[in-house]
Order: C-alpha cells, then sequence, then structure tokens
C-alpha cells in the first residue's frame, strides 16, 4: 500500500447518503428500524404518490436509542426524498420532524459534520 | 446648515456591520407566528437558532378593528414587544457556531380595500423591524405591489386564490424591491394545505421568474421549523433552481432589511440620523470632521456625557433601492434637534446601501 490514493468522481454523483434524526412532539417516544422504514416509505408516498413510494431508499443504519439514520439513495431522486421527508409532519398520530443534519455523495464524510464542527469539539 | 461631501463607505446599520465580520451569509427565517403563546414562540425561536438561522424575525398581526365600535373602542396596535429571552443552553450552542442570532419583530396587515391603507400611517408600525401586507383582493394585491411602502407582500397561500397573479403587478413589485413570501409550515400540517402552498407558490414562481422571493416557515411549534438547507431544498420542489432557492433563504432576506431599515431609518432614503452617544468607537471622527466642515471648534477628548453625546449625525444612502417616506413631523424634529445641539452634520456617500 502506497500512500493516497487519488479519487475523481466527475458528473453528478450516482448515490447520496442523508443523515437524519427523528423527532418526536413526545421526546420519550421510539420506533425501531422497520417502522422507520415504513415512515419513509409514508413521507414519499404522501408527497408523490405511488411513483415516489417506488423510489428505492436504502437504509444504512438506523440508531434506535437516538432515532438518527443514514439513507442511501440515488442521485437523481434526492431532492425527491429530501423534499418528502422535510414535508413529513406527522406518524402514529403523533407530530414529528425529520432534521437533516448532513447530505453527501460520500458516505465517509458523514463521520464528519463541518456544519457542526464547532459544537461537537471537546471543550 | 453647511452639507460636507466626502465619498467614504460607512456602515450604516448595525446588522451590515455584524455581518461583514463573518463574511458568512446569515439565513434567516422571516416569519414566525408571535401570535401564539409565549412559551411555545420561546421554544420555537430556541429551535431556529439550533438549526442554525442567524435571523428570526416573529411576526404580529394587527388586531382586527370592529366597524361599529367607533373611536372610543379603537383597537390600537402595541409596540413592538421585546425580543425573547433564550436560554443559556442554546446560547452556548450558537456561540461555538461564531455566529450571532438576531430577532427582529414584524407586523402583518390583512388588508382587503384601499381605503385601509390609513393603518399604515399608524405610529406604532415604526416601532416594528420588518412591515408585511397580506392582501385579500386583486386590487388590494394591485395596490400592495405598486403603491405602498411596506417590505413583503404576504399572500395567504393555504386557501385558493379568489384572484390570479396579475404579472403587470409582479412586475412592479419587483421593481420596487418588494418581496413575495411563501410558506412552508402549513405545508407540514396538512394535506389540503399542502395542495394549496404547492400550486400557489409554483403559480407565484413561475410569474416572478425565481426573483423576488423569500421561503419563511410561519410555524407556530419547534417541530413546524426546518433547518435552512432543508427549507432551500423545497425551494426546488416550488420550481425555484438551485441557487435561487438558497437565495431565498439568505440573499433576498437580507434584501428585505436592508429594504425595511432603508423605509424606516432614513429620510427620504437618503439620510439617516444617529444619536452621538450610539456611534461605535471607530466612527466618531465623522463628528470631528463634521465639524471641522461646519467651522466650529473641536472640543478635545470628545466626551461623550457631554451636549454633544446627544447629538445627530446624518448619513446619505445613495444607490439604495428603498424610498422611505417619512412624515414631515419626524424629519422636522429631527432638524430641530441637530440645529439645538448643535451637531456637526454630515453627508457621507454610501457606496453599497442599497439592496443587492
Amino acid at each position: 500500500m502506497s500512500g493516497f490514493q487519488r479519487v475523481v468522481s466527475k458528473d453528478t454523483a450516482e448515490k447520496f447518503y442523508l443523515k437524519v434524526a427523528l423527532e418526536f412532539e413526545n421526546p420519550d417516544t421510539r420506533i425501531d428500524s422497520v417502522q422507520f422504514r415504513a415512515l419513509v416509505s409514508k413521507a414519499l408516498h404522501q408527497l408523490y404518490g405511488e411513483t415516489g413510494a417506488s423510489i428505492p431508499v436504502d437504509i444504512l443504519r438506523f440508531q434506535d436509542d437516538t432515532m438518527e439514520a443514514i439513507l442511501r439513495v440515488s442521485g437523481r431522486s434526492l431532492v425527491k426524498v429530501w423534499s418528502a421527508l422535510t414535508l413529513l409532519g406527522e406518524y402514529a398520530q403523533e407530530e414529528c420532524a425529520i432534521r437533516v443534519t448532513q447530505v453527501s455523495p460520500h458516505l465517509l464524510a458523514l463521520a464528519v459534520d463541518s456544519r457542526h464542527f464547532f459544537q461537537n469539539l471537546p471543550s | 446648515m453647511h452639507v460636507h461631501r466626502t465619498t467614504t463607505t460607512v456602515p450604516v446599520f448595525q446588522y451590515i456591520n455584524n455581518n461583514r465580520e463573518f463574511g458568512k451569509m446569515d439565513t434567516c427565517d422571516l416569519h414566525l407566528l408571535g401570535n401564539s403563546d409565549e412559551n411555545a414562540l420561546k421554544l420555537s425561536l430556541q429551535c431556529a437558532a439550533r438549526l442554525g438561522y442567524g435571523v428570526v424575525a416573529i411576526g404580529y398581526n394587527c388586531p382586527v378593528q370592529e366597524k361599529q365600535g367607533g373611536d372610543k373602542n379603537k383597537v390600537k396596535l402595541p409596540n413592538a414587544p421585546a425580543a425573547v429571552k433564550l436560554d443559556g443552553q442554546t446560547k452556548a450552542a450558537v456561540g461555538v457556531q461564531s455566529k450571532g442570532f438576531k430577532q427582529l419583530s414584524r407586523v402583518n396587515m390583512v388588508l382587503s380595500e384601499g381605503s385601509e391603507t390609513h393603518k399604515l400611517r399608524q405610529d406604532n408600525i415604526q416601532s416594528y423591524d420588518l412591515l408585511a401586507v397580506q392582501p385579500t383582493t386583486e386590487k388590494m394585491f394591485h395596490m400592495a405591489c405598486t403603491k405602498l411602502e411596506i417590505d413583503i407582500v404576504c399572500v395567504d397561500m393555504t386557501e385558493k386564490l379568489p384572484f390570479y397573479f396579475k404579472r403587470v403587478a409582479i412586475n412592479a413589485a419587483i421593481e420596487r424591491g418588494l418581496y413575495f413570501e411563501i410558506p412552508y409550515a402549513p405545508a407540514i400540517r396538512d394535506s389540503t394545505m399542502r395542495k394549496n402552498v404547492l400550486s400557489n407558490a409554483m403559480a407565484l414562481i413561475t410569474l416572478c421568474r425565481g426573483k423576488n422571493v423569500i421561503i419563511t416557515s410561519q410555524a407556530t411549534k419547534p417541530l413546524e421549523i426546518r433547518g435552512p438547507h432543508d427549507v432551500a431544498n423545497l425551494g426546488l420542489l416550488f420550481g425555484l433552481s438551485e441557487q435561487e432557492a438558497k437565495n431565498a433563504v439568505s440573499t433576498n432576506c437580507r434584501a428585505v432589511l436592508y429594504h425595511a431599515a432603508t423605509r424606516r431609518n432614513t429620510i427620504k432614503s437618503v439620510m439617516s440620523l444617529q444619536q452621538i452617544g450610539d456611534l461605535s468607537g471607530k466612527d466618531r471622527w465623522k463628528v470631528k470632521a463634521g465639524q471641522e466642515a461646519c467651522g466650529m471648534s473641536i472640543q478635545e477628548g470628545g466626551d461623550p456625557t457631554e451636549d454633544e453625546g446627544s447629538g445627530v449625525v446624518a448619513q446619505s444612502l445613495e444607490g439604495s433601492e428603498g424610498r422611505a417616506k417619512t412624515s414631515k413631523r419626524r424629519k422636522s424634529k429631527s432638524k430641530r434637534n441637530s440645529v439645538d445641539e448643535q451637531s456637526a452634520m454630515k453627508r457621507t456617500r454610501q457606496d453599497s446601501a442599497g439592496v443587492d
């Protein structure tokens, strides 16, 4: 292994990775990964109908305790998935909000959050 | 009165001052509903601060006046309420991001007839940072776009509009530097509103070609607020291009703030007056230079507690687009002040005070 390998991706990115956090009105509400998948598909269905629900969204990771998830979508459908998640306001008769913390074409980039970089520094 | 001309650029508004230092564009949410209860408002503000907004305006609706009430029980618009205090945790979170968080107040006037426009001339309105008008008829929409001295035109997008947007009116509004507001929180609340907001927003954006649009929340609860990047992405859904969508939460909002500042704090958009006591240290030279220009003796030390401290410095705002009509009374009062207290009046050129 000799040093670094440089990777240049031209054109639009094939896949996008989203790091999202789910919030409920009642902070004690918890859902599991299966319910989260249903929630994402409901969000897509309510904004884009059947065609939206057919967009493949991979849930790479879902953390039960913090309700944070990493999603993978194709670059073409990023705007659709993102806006569907933004406009979701309610799940299972409870108000909720999905906060998209990071969006990146590289999964590795989600390891560090430049938007909250200063917040995460150890003091 | 001697008026001296120089070509120095002087920052006029405090807001611009702050922004220059950070060199980063603040994102704004120019409409949180302020008529809801105080606790919810506080939570919403904290949520907005954490999500990374730099400027948030709290909208208050003007109280509706009963027709038969007469002058006795005239409902008066209260003065702009003070900024809500945030808790330490939020302040700390905002602090380490090295960005400020600014709260503004805004007043919404629902108008349907031309005869109601006298409400815009109330004195208390000047105490609010932003002035928005919600026209309910086509005539009023046209009037708001072409004639009224306001900052934001916010049509109620949650219902099917009783009129179509007209290109003439919208072009006039763009020319005059007014901005149209698109709310997104109603789209989160329920499905019918979502349909209406989407269709109205798309209709508006096709007509104004993506210019002069701001996207605001109109949220009552923290759960209805979304982060600035999410909102910019929603702009794509409304039919804006990527850059226009970003502008709708940052640059355009800033332009609204400039427009409002020009409307409120200036005399005919040409001069602004400021108490010498309020001047920051680096602007003190203006007083001195002004006194020299007027041929007055220069007081050594420049002690702000002396009579000089209540003087007024005027700054010109050439190149600014907003045209503010200041009442004659106010103008003459400020003139009297400045003459009485022997303040130095000085005119400087503001190259970039205008709306970008």
